[in-house]
């Protein structure tokens, strides 16, 4: 469900603007946050490692791009 | 066939509709793909909440036909903003007041489902001495799980001008000068002081690792990132720790040129009354709507104008002097001012795509009446502009013209001069008088009591 979010959005989010909104939300209210893909990337970011993104499953493989 | 509007050359970023002009009425045109969300934001409560609140401009559907029928839904027509201004001529305090406006904005907007999908400085304008938000197509309908797309656009718009004005000099904010899109965060982050990055706090978050995630993710395309999915609790923490973050970012003026000028002044309180007076007159036999105070220190004279119902701009280049200018009138719950930084020397040019987004300080003119006082020494003797160039450009900005003219025995020449050679031969009454009779027609003439000064009041040729 996530690409809906940016079809009619004329500003380019940034995907660093948003690792780091989610961060600062989390570390700073502490509550009700939700990433599915980006505690592995946060982690990695944070210890400066480089990212290996998981294998997305078979019912992911099925969703259209766009 | 010529069409018969003219569409704004600033409004073309968001798909969400545009402001056009027609027969000297602007407009702002609502495209159907905003159609859903224009509706919610109709009835679902927000726009009366913001409205009745004074945090957006009102308007009325309107019948005029649209510009781009093919795309139209509706046409509005908005509540017309006195002056455009821009945030980097605004003091220290605007910028803040604007930042907290938007924010409160995000979060009522929050409260009714809806998600404000930008945080430009430049959709804040000043009416009454009160920001207000002046774009009707700004929110979005809320879904579940959104992030907040405008989240870097206020820490480059907002939080990095503050924090540099505020932590380490206040004419950083002028780099909204060369960044339409504000202060990139990189920069921001090389330009405070080291121990801001340190820890948890919000500069450290906003801006140092923010501009890290920026330059670690600058490739990765956004569907990834799409992956991160925000709960409403989270959106109210992110625009509460903003707004926690901007709050004690503070700007005390001092040491600036001007900010006590009238301190240090050689005006008595009874003089200043008397040349009080007699702008006021001079200022009722020009009877103009509109005026632009230029020089106008902390307003003293600006409220000549501004409490006779006109329509004024103070400017000035000392930040600290309109800083003053502005807490006094939001003390005030004054009407018709508004003060501004703009250093006359380098007014703010057309900036933007095509030279066209923000229009230069001239071409938001002309006035009724330009005031210039006590300020023709510091164009011709500071800044060395001859004197007839003055006279072209105040001819240029408005139709009247009040000049005060100080001359060489005045103290505040005299100490210009201390530091340099007299090359201004034609720096005299005499020479003031040719060089704006080009331009102008001499209406009136009055020596200031207790002082070398004259104060003019010309009418632009026709």
């Amino acid at each position: 469900m996530g690409f809906i979010l940016f079809k009619l959005n004329y500003l380019d989010p940034g995907s660093g603007s948003l690792l780091v909104q989610l961060l600062a939300a989390g570390l700073l209210g502490g509550l009700g946050i939700l990433a599915k893909v980006f505690w592995g990337r946060i982690r990695a970011f944070l210890k400066g490692e480089k990212y290996v993104p998981p294998q997305p499953t078979e019912e992911e493989k099925e969703k259209p791009e766009e | 066939m010529n069409p018969d509007f003219e569409r704004s050359s600033a409004s073309f970023r968001d798909p969400s509709g545009f402001i056009f002009r027609r027969e000297g009425t602007l407009y702002r045109q609502v495209n159907q793909v905003y159609r859903a969300a224009y509706d919610k934001f109709m009835t679902g409560g927000l726009y009366d909440a913001l409205v009745k609140s004074g945090m957006l401009i009102a308007h009325s559907e309107s019948t005029t036909a649209p510009a781009l029928p093919e795309l139209a839904y509706k046409v509005l027509q908005p509540q017309v903003v006195p002056f455009i201004s821009y945030p980097y001529e605004w003091s220290f305090s605007q910028i803040k007041d604007a930042a907290l406006l938007t924010l409160s904005a995000a979060r009522l907007g929050l409260e009714k489902g809806m998600l404000l999908k930008d945080a430009s400085a430049y959709n804040v304008q000043f009416i009454n001495g009160k920001p207000i938000l002046i774009d009707t197509l700004s929110f979005d309908n809320y879904k579940e799980g959104a992030a907040w797309d405008g989240y870097r656009q206020f820490c480059q718009h907002f939080l990095a001008p503050l924090a540099l004005a505020s932590l380490v000099d206040i004419r950083l904010t002028q780099l909204l000068r060369v960044y339409i899109d504000g202060i990139p965060l990189d920069l921001a982050a090389q330009l405070l002081p080291g121990k801001t990055a340190i820890g948890l706090s919000g500069l450290a978050l906003h801006i140092h690792l923010h501009a890290r995630a920026q330059k670690q993710y600058a490739d990765k395309p956004s569907a990834q990132a799409s992956a991160v999915q925000m709960s409403k609790g989270a959106l109210l923490n992110l625009f509460n720790s903003l707004e926690k973050t901007i709050q004690p970012l503070k700007w005390e003026p001092k040491g600036t040129e001007w900010g006590a000028y009238y301190q240090a002044t050689n005006y008595s309180d009874d003089a200043l009354k008397a040349k009080g007076a007699i702008v006021g007159s001079l200022i009722e036999q020009a009877a103009p709507n509109t005026a632009w105070d230029l020089g106008a220190n902390n307003g003293l004279f600006s409220r000549e104008a501004s409490r006779r119902g006109i329509e004024t701009i103070a400017s000035d280049i000392d930040p600290a002097a309109v800083e003053q200018d502005y807490l006094a009138l939001k003390a005030g719950s004054e009407q018709h001012l508004l003060p501004l930084v703009i250093d006359l020397t380098n007014p703010s040019s057309a900036l933007g795509w095509a030279h066209a987004e923000r229009d230069s300080f001239l071409d938001r003119g002309p006035v009724d009446l330009v005031m210039a006082l006590a300020l023709i020494h510091h164009l011709a003797i500071s800044n060395n502009v001859p004197l007839d160039s003055v006279a072209q450009f105040f001819a240029a900005a408005g139709k009247w013209a009040i000049v005060e003219f100080v001359p060489k025995s005045d103290s505040q020449v005299k100490r210009l001069l201390a530091t340099r050679k007299d090359i201004f031969d034609q720096y005299n009454e005499a020479g003031f008088e040719k060089a704006f009779a080009g331009c102008f027609d001499l209406m009136a003439k009055e020596a200031i009591p207790g002082s070398d000064r004259t104060l003019y009041l010309f009418r632009r040729k026709a």
